[in-house]
């Protein structure tokens, strides 16, 4: 039994103090505590951004790649290795903007990964651009002066469209309710995603007030139609598990083939 | 004109009322008796079908042979051609000429007329519905007009394919029982009525062939029928490239599906998970080899299988791998680019794609495969390289060898495997009593590698650059040590003896040296053995490890040469200009000046097209010899 702070690999956060993923890194580590996970059979595989950073601040193998592509990476861990507990993360422009084809085709495939969006709203490493979950009229990016003018990305509604079979929002100031989300995640049988708040004091600073703005939302369903209704009418800052239905996951087992001559095909 | 026929060999024994206005009788030893058909339809309408019923017909009769096929980019209604040149031994190329050519149908005949070489040495036998001749073809020797299509349909069939199907295998000789044989092979999934009425259509074409033969008459002296049944395959390139890997042990594959590579993925699928592997038909390329990544990084051997425009897509998360130094193979089965190009087609345009193709300073791995056959030795070794070293191997293949059914003697098996498991299976320095470093600076350059699961070896692999111990790192002394390191772990690769294939033991000395690389090495050969026939020898080298080059033993061979020349199917020279480019470093690294020729596909290199360029290098030789026969 390891305590929560064992699952950390020492390595020095390159974060900006208040930033979000503090709690974040933190919630990974009570979950992982909470589950008794072996660190070696851990993985934690990223994208680029600030959130990607995470893998190398825990105590378990991790992969950081590059730029949108944690998910594909993590599919064909868990594909070729299942006997590992594979968690994928970024932040959203990441997951959303460069990696999105990804994100949708991840929730169809119901491959049994974890997948944590540390959402900011923003590109912080390249020092505060607008991302897809950016408000339309933000004018604090010299990239786009006049805000992105673009409707937000609304991560959990386009997931539960995908086929993601576990469906959560949870907020860096709660690490506490992340930590327990995570443990559920962990144990869906299935493509598990979570949308947390994470804030960016340094580009957002309004994100502060998150904390008195975000609610628990206690409506987690099996009902596609009903988590559909509820996630159309979200504000975007309720947090809870909002939509938990299994179904089979991929690669489907199919009945062992007997070992063949790979070399018959070609014989005359 | 009547020839004698040595024992063992496919000979032509051209009709008595034919002027033979073809070069001098061919000595039937030291060379390749061959023959080549062509069949020409419009898309859909089963001359490619036919094509490959024939092959197997021959391989049946103990001959050897090539198929390749031709397409538009069209499924069907376009153009289609099968071309089958068959021969007493191994055929490895379509060679320069062809002596029969079957038409059913004219129609877009001219988008592919470059592709069949009509001259006068070709008998035409056109269907009556074939339609109208096209202007400006050369005159062939002769030409019959022959109604396929209404026997087809006398038989109750529209399927006039399966006519000249059965008329050109009875003019090779091919029995009945073989040609049924190869038909129910080929129609297997069929129903048995369909089946029946195919073998009616194609025993009526060669009733037809009795009472209007080709007129010209092939003697097949196949060898003994036991000796060669069961003991001889038929595989494309694309097969053998998913052979190889999966025998290397190669356990995941994740793609995205684009021509010509597709069916080396379509193949895998039907075999990977007998032997506990897993196909992932991603959603984009991006994601097809990210997958790859993560398999390998699990310890699970992987690759990808991609065309030109797919691995351009890849070619980021290629870096990756190099610097995170994850095992990853990367197959590109060449086409006529760049975008979307000539699809369907071959070309060797991609050297510079896999070769300078990456950011950053990312040596990798690239290999060519030298044959159909080579595909699977070459597959093989790019598994093992990529194993054992920690690293990207990209294979060039093309359209070629990937998409051409051959008949060949059974493969050995390569033997890459054991060095593939040995190393993924665990590294007994990991055994975490003392810190890990994954990326330690060793003298070989490759570090020992922990997988996930192992207690003690944890660490978390980056593309970012990192110091010994996997931690990020932005240090310049970090980031010459890992780039150093990175590079040194590729150079003992040069030693290999599989770098290249030699026509001869002496590599070059006193001849002159022709240099080529992937499908132009088979061909080469072939020009080889014509040249010979006219007094000139050379030596021919096919380079299948073009990054890290072997430059010392290629400066040897074009030292002890003549002269040398370099050629490849792309309008830049990629590959000759890549060479040249190691000229700039040093007087003491200075090759010998060297010609190239180079041009595009979608045409094929022919064995009398190179005898034409060395010829024109040789001005004694072809003043005494005339000039080669295009």
């Amino acid at each position: 039994m390891m305590l929560p702070k064992e699952y950390k690999s020492g390595v020095k956060p390159i974060w900006c103090p208040g930033c979000g993923h503090f709690a974040v890194l933190n919630a990974i580590t009570k979950a992982f505590a909470a589950l008794e996970q072996a660190p070696e059979n851990a993985v934690l595989v990223s994208g680029i951004g600030c959130s990607s950073r995470l893998p190398a601040y825990i105590n378990s193998y991790g992969f950081h790649g590059v730029h949108g592509r944690a998910l594909p990476v993590a599919a064909g861990l868990k594909v070729a290795r299942p006997d590992l507990n594979v968690i994928a993360m970024g932040g959203d422009g990441d997951g959303f903007s460069i990696g999105g084809n990804h994100f949708l085709h991840a929730c169809r495939r119901n491959v049994d990964i974890v997948y944590v969006v540390m959402d900011n709203e923003v590109y912080g490493m390249t020092k505060g651009q607008a991302s897809p979950t950016t408000p339309e009229h933000w004018e604090h990016s010299k990239l786009t002066p006049h805000g992105p003018e673009v409707r937000p990305f609304q991560p959990c509604a386009i997931a539960l469209a995908s086929g993601a079979s576990f469906i959560a929002r949870g907020y860096s100031g709660d690490p506490n309710g992340l930590a327990h989300m995570l443990f559920e995640a962990v144990q869906h049988q299935g493509f598990a995603f979570i949308q947390v708040l994470s804030q960016c004091p340094t580009f957002c600073p309004e994100q502060v007030g998150w904390k008195k703005t975000v609610h628990l939302e206690d409506t987690c369903t099996d009902d596609p139609v009903q988590a559909a209704a509820f996630l159309h009418g979200d504000d975007g800052l309720a947090k809870g598990i909002f939509y938990r239905r299994p179904r089979p996951t991929w690669p489907v087992q199919h009945q062992s083939t007997e070992p063949v001559n790979l070399r018959k095909g070609f014989e005359l | 004109m009547d020839t004698i026929v040595g024992p063992g060999r496919l000979f032509i024994r051209r009709a008595a009322n034919v002027t033979d206005i073809s070069q001098t009788e061919r000595e039937p030893q030291n060379q390749m008796t061959s023959l080549t058909i062509a069949m020409v339809g419009s898309g859909g309408a089963g001359v490619v079908a036919s094509g490959e019923m024939l092959l197997r017909a021959a391989a049946g009769m103990g001959l050897y042979g090539i198929l390749r096929k031709t397409f538009g980019p069209q499924i069907r209604g376009g153009e289609s051609a099968a071309i089958v040149r068959l021969g007493t031994e191994v055929v490895a190329n379509l060679g320069s000429e062809l002596e029969v050519l079957l038409v059913l149908d004219w129609n877009n005949f001219q988008r592919f007329a470059d592709e069949i070489p009509i001259s006068e040495a070709t008998v035409l036998i056109q269907d009556l519905q074939a339609g109208e001749h096209p202007q400006n073809l050369p005159e062939p020797r002769q030409t019959l007009t022959l109604d396929f299509l209404g026997l087809a349909k006398s038989l109750g069939s529209s399927h006039s394919n399966l006519a000249l199907l059965g008329y050109v295998a009875d003019w090779l000789g091919c029995p009945s029982d073989i040609i049924d044989s190869a038909i129910r092979h080929r129609l297997r999934e069929h129903s048995q009525e369909t089946i029946e009425l195919a073998i009616t259509v194609a025993l009526g074409g060669a009733q037809l062939q009795q009472d209007k033969p080709i007129p010209l008459q092939p003697i097949l002296s196949a060898p003994e029928k036991t000796n060669s049944i069961g003991k001889r395959w038929i595989a494309n390139g694309n097969q053998l490239i998913g052979l190889g890997a999966l025998e290397a042990g190669i356990r995941f594959v994740a793609a995205y599906p684009i021509t010509p590579a597709s069916d080396v993925l379509e193949w895998m699928a039907g075999e990977i998970e007998s032997v506990g592997g897993h196909l992932v038909q991603a959603e984009d390329e991006l994601a097809a080899v990210n997958m790859t990544i993560g398999a390998g990084f699990g310890g699970i051997p992987a690759m990808t299988a991609t065309s030109g425009p797919g691995m351009a897509l890849m070619s980021e998360a290629m870096g990756l791998a190099v610097a995170s130094e994850t095992p990853l193979v990367v197959v590109d089965v060449m086409r006529g680019g760049p975008s979307t190009g000539i699809p369907t087609k071959s070309e060797q345009s991609d050297f510079n794609l896999a070769v300078y193709g990456l950011h950053g300073d990312a040596p990798h791995v690239v290999l060519s495969a030298l044959s159909v056959a080579d595909c699977h030795f070459t597959a093989g070794w790019a598994t093992g390289i990529a194993t054992e070293r920690q690293t990207l191997v990209v294979v060039l293949s093309d359209q070629f060898l990937g998409q051409s059914s051959q008949i060949m003697p059974p493969l050995a098996n390569t033997n890459f495997s054991a060095s593939a498991a040995q190393q993924l299976e665990g590294d007994t320095e990991v055994d975490g009593t003392q810190r890990y470093f994954r990326y330690l600076d060793t003298d070989s350059g490759i570090s020992p590698l922990a997988l996930p699961g192992q207690p003690g070896g944890m660490f978390t692999a980056d593309g970012l650059e990192h110091n010994a111990a996997a931690v990020p790192s932005p240090k310049a002394a970090d980031h010459e040590q890992q780039l150093a390191k990175r590079l040194r772990k590729l150079d003992s690769l040069v030693e290999s003896e599989h770098w290249a294939e030699h026509s001869s033991e002496q590599r070059g000395q006193g001849s002159m040296l022709l240099i080529c690389w992937g499908s132009l090495y088979q061909v080469a050969l072939e020009a080889q053995d014509k040249l010979r026939e006219k007094g000139i020898d050379i030596v021919v080298m096919g380079i299948r490890l073009l990054s890290p080059l072997p430059l010392e033993e290629i400066k040897q061979a074009m030292q002890q040469a003549t002269q040398t020349l370099v050629i490849e199917q792309n309008q830049l020279g990629q590959f000759a200009h890549y060479l040249r480019s190691f000229d700039r470093q040093g007087q003491d690294a200075a090759l010998p000046p060297f010609h190239q020729y180079c041009r595009p596909g979608p045409t094929l290199f022919t064995p009398a097209e190179i005898v034409t360029q060395i010829q024109a290098l040789i001005p004694d030789q072809t003043a005494t010899e005339g000039s080669a026969r295009q």
